[in-house]
């Protein structure tokens, strides 16, 4: 089982995940509540759920 | 499709810059859970920097309706404080951090050299007989992550700063190779 996390954000993410699409988990705070600034926190969780691939959140 | 566990200490930190209780760690939980996050992640430290030891209790008690299918996913160095925290939680996932109690943000992950593996084994085993399934944070290093099997542990979690280090300067490989020294991120 593979999990990432450290300064993984919404322009970093899909690259890396592309690259490795057996990740699990991806454990993610500094970056996603600096988004939640901006974008509210139920829209930034949708979006790093949107950057992990869930079509649903997108 | 890989989980979204998100990771709450920089609530608290915001929180404990006031007395007021502002913003409420509990709360958050719930948003990140109602908007479809996967599980939360807390790293409670000795200094109660961000994440409090009551907040993981508040966490767990919270979640309760949610897990397992939402895990609880508590980061830590596996010192006698953590395993009496964890002993009483039953967290789904363990994280464990070679951190000194003073670093600032975990940048650094297990060598598993011989003395790492004298300490961190039995945690594995001690951990994995409470249920939780172990984790081991590592640098972005195959020769480490081939001495993880050995050392029992359930998986890894990679270290992606020196990656987003390299994606700021400019460098897109998509992989998790070190980058050179001195791209590496300042602690946050």
């Amino acid at each position: 089982m593979v999990n990432i996390g450290h300064d993984l954000n919404l322009d970093n993410l899909p690259p890396l995940i592309a690259a490795l699409p057996t990740v699990a988990e991806a454990s993610i705070g500094h970056e996603l509540t600096a988004d939640a600034l901006v974008m509210g926190f139920p829209e930034a969780v949708r979006a790093y759920k949107a950057a992990l691939g869930d079509k649903a959140s997108a | 499709m890989a989980r979204l566990s998100v990771n709450l200490n920089k609530i608290a930190l915001l929180r404990n810059s006031r007395r007021t209780g502002v913003p409420d760690v509990l709360r958050f939980a719930r948003i990140a859970h109602d908007a479809g996050a996967d599980g939360l992640t807390v790293h409670p430290r000795p200094d109660e920097r961000h994440i409090r030891r009551d907040d993981v209790f508040g966490l767990a008690e919270l979640m309760r309706p949610w897990r397992p299918a939402f895990e609880l996913n508590i980061e830590g160095y596996p010192d006698s404080r953590f395993l009496d925290l964890v002993g009483q939680i039953m967290p789904e996932q363990c994280t464990l951090v070679p951190d000194a109690p003073d670093v600032l943000t975990s940048e650094e992950g297990w060598k598993l050299a011989p003395d790492q593996r004298r300490q961190v084994d039995p945690v594995i085993s001690a951990l994995k007989a409470m249920g939780s399934r172990v984790i081991l944070f590592v640098d972005p290093d195959a020769a480490i992550v081939e001495r993880v099997r050995d050392a029992g542990a359930d998986g890894i979690e990679i270290y992606t700063g020196s990656y987003a280090a390299a994606f700021r300067a400019g460098i897109r490989t998509p992989c998790c190779a070190p980058a050179p020294r001195r791209l590496r991120a300042p602690p946050s």
